[in-house]
Order: C-alpha cells, then sequence, then structure tokens
C-alpha cells in the first residue's frame, strides 16, 4: 500500500514540474500570438497600421481610441533608426521581443522638436555612436516589433493622426564593421 | 503486475495534473499578481518585460499586445461596484472624481465578439464634467444624453478603463487612490 502511496505522491509530483515546464513553452508555441499577427501584416522597413479587428488581421484588446502601427526588426540586418515625426497628441513608441513582451517604451515626452528618434541596438552593434537628440536603445533581442501607439482624443482627429503615424519611418542603417 | 499498475498510476497523475493544470490555468487566463481597486481589477505584471509564466501564457494564447508598463496601466471591470456582473441588459453609471493619469480612455469590450469603435469607447479629453470636476459616463445599450458608451444588446461586457502616463504604474498604491463607481440604474 505504502509503495502505491509513494508512486502517487511522485505523480503529483511529477505532474507539477511538467505544469510549469509546459505554461513555459505555451508563449512559444501559440501559433497565434500576437507577434505572429503582427508579423502577419507588418514588414521591415515601414510602419504598417494594425487594426483592433481580429478577424480582419488585428489584434484583440487594443485602445480603440488609439490608433496602432508596427514595424518589425531584425537586428541581424544592422541596428534600426526609428523615426516618429510630430504627433499632435499623446503618442508611444513601444519595443516588443519575439513574445510580445514589451522591453522599452518612450512616449511623447521625449519628443525634441516634436519628432521623437530611436536608435535600437544589439550588443554586437555595441560601437555605433548614437547621433544627440536620439534615444539610444539596446537589448539582447534580435527579432521583435516596434509599435506605435497614438491617441486619438477627439474621433474628429482620427484621419489626422493615421496620417502622422504613418509617416514614421523604421529602417536598418549599416552597423559598424559590417 | 502491481509494479506495472503503480507506473500507470505514476504516469497517469502526472499526464493528469500536469496538462490538466495548464490547460485550466491558460483557458480561464489564470494571471498572478491582480491589483484591485473595487471592481476594478489590474495585472501590472504582464507590462513589464518579466511577467509572471501565468500572464505571459495568457497573453500569449489571446494573441494580445500587452500595454507596457511605462506606456499605460489597463483596470478591467467585470461587475459592477456592488459586485453584480455587467450585462448588456442593464444600464450603468460610471461616476469619479478624478482618475490619477495624465490622459485616459474608458471603453466597453466584450470578449468575443469585435466591437466597432464608434461610441464604445471615450477619451477624457472628450468627456463632459461639471464645475467641479466630477463626471458621469452612462453605459448603456441604447443612446443616452451626456457622455454615453454602448454596450452589447445582452450578455456579458467588461469595461476597460486604460491610464496613461501614470504614476500608479510604480507600485501597488494603487489602493489608496479612489477609482471611479460603477453604478447599476436599471435593467430590463
Amino acid at each position: 500500500m505504502t509503495r502505491t502511496l509513494l508512486f502517487i505522491a511522485a505523480g503529483a509530483l511529477f505532474g507539477l514540474m511538467i505544469h510549469v515546464i509546459t505554461l513555459l513553452t505555451v508563449p512559444y508555441n501559440a501559433s497565434r500570438d500576437g507577434f505572429s499577427r503582427i508579423a502577419a501584416v507588418a514588414q521591415a522597413g515601414r510602419f504598417v497600421e494594425v487594426g483592433p479587428n481580429p478577424q480582419q488581421g488585428g489584434l484583440p484588446a487594443l485602445d480603440p481610441t488609439f490608433l496602432h502601427a508596427a514595424c518589425m526588426f531584425d537586428l541581424e540586418q544592422g541596428p534600426m533608426r526609428v523615426r516618429v515625426p510630430e504627433l499632435s497628441g499623446y503618442f508611444t513608441l513601444s519595443f516588443y521581443d519575439r513574445i510580445a513582451r514589451p522591453f522599452f517604451v518612450i512616449n511623447d515626452k521625449a519628443a525634441i522638436g516634436g519628432a521623437v528618434e530611436a536608435l535600437l541596438i544589439d550588443p554586437a552593434h555595441g560601437l555605433i555612436t548614437t547621433p544627440s537628440g536620439t534615444t539610444r536603445v539596446e537589448t539582447a533581442e534580435t527579432t521583435g516589433f516596434v509599435l506605435i501607439r497614438g491617441a486619438v482624443a477627439n474621433p474628429s482627429e482620427r484621419d489626422r493622426v493615421r496620417e502622422q503615424i504613418l509617416q514614421a519611418a523604421c529602417d536598418h542603417v549599416p552597423a559598424p564593421g559590417l | 503486475m502491481r509494479y506495472l499498475l503503480n507506473l500507470l498510476i505514476f504516469f497517469g497523475l502526472a499526464g493528469a495534473i500536469g496538462l490538466g493544470l495548464t490547460g485550466l490555468a491558460v483557458n480561464r487566463n489564470i494571471m498572478l499578481g491582480e491589483v484591485r481597486v473595487g471592481p476594478w481589477v489590474a495585472f501590472p505584471s504582464i507590462g513589464t518585460s518579466e511577467p509572471d509564466p501565468y500572464a505571459r501564457a495568457s497573453i500569449a494564447r489571446r494573441g494580445r499586445i500587452p500595454l507596457a508598463v511605462g506606456d499605460g496601466l489597463e483596470f478591467s471591470a467585470a461587475t459592477d461596484s456592488s459586485g453584480e456582473p455587467l450585462r448588456g441588459t442593464c444600464r450603468y453609471a460610471v461616476e469619479g472624481a478624478s482618475v490619477p493619469a495624465r490622459y485616459w480612455t474608458i471603453a466597453v469590450q466584450t470578449t468575443r465578439e469585435f466591437l466597432p469603435q464608434a461610441r464604445h469607447a471615450l477619451t477624457s479629453v472628450e468627456l463632459l464634467r461639471r464645475e467641479n470636476g466630477n463626471f458621469i459616463v452612462n453605459v448603456a445599450n441604447g443612446a443616452q444624453a451626456g457622455n454615453w458608451i454602448a454596450t452589447p444588446e445582452s450578455g456579458p461586457f467588461l469595461l476597460v478603463l486604460r491610464l496613461y502616463d501614470t504614476p500608479l504604474a510604480a507600485g501597488p498604491s494603487a489602493g489608496a487612490v479612489a477609482f471611479p463607481q460603477i453604478r447599476q440604474v436599471a435593467c430590463s
């Protein structure tokens, strides 16, 4: 009898281990996770609008009073320079990794002369110098995406905010030594 | 024979508990580190670069992009202030004085269908307030005077309060701050 109890206890313990392990693998196995959805509509090199309707290639649970645009990055192609021109309202620029964890956020308070400039680098690009007025974002991640969230404070501003957001730029710059 | 049985019990239990718990956690969207103020609930962990494993799994499964902690904090209410689940067949009033954020928005959100943006959300800029700064947002399926956001005709929904550029993101002092009340006005 005690033998069986031992097996039961061991089974329960092993079960907990399996639980932890499988839980940790969920983000890497979720085929319709946030990153995949964004990767399906966005590209590297330019910002593409991401909508709030999951049935039209958008993402769930986005603030409906914001406009969103994403740009993919792959730092193996070199550092990425992001430029968000002057937006009339509240906006943020956030950087996400391969499993959609945000690792850096810049909000409109960092805007100099209305525009926000950032340089995204990984350790391999360490020697590159950041121009003044540009925020240096260092990460160990190679792939991910950058998301602009622009507030539409009044519905009448929607088209104007969309126009401004889509003027944002994201391009890879040559890394020193490449 | 006995040994085989014990082995079966071991593997059966391990599999059932292991996969069962994970399935449960992911399907119920269980997350840790809940911050609750009245009916409003937030999970600040999901906006950090190191969310807990439950939050990470839930976000991935639902295909969400979390609001970064330096961007904003998202509070959801599935019930009114007295604990009754929010339903499209009822009318509610969200009443408050001030919300601790530079900019904030309130939206009706459902778990399944996508609601078109018009009139399902309001921003702090377009909100009409009384002279003393207080505000009321009417939440109902049919049009209401003043501030109004529309709900589905029936069924459960969430009220989502998103605070942008808020000092609350820094720590669990949310309990000390007064959040808007959600009052049920009438039900049909």
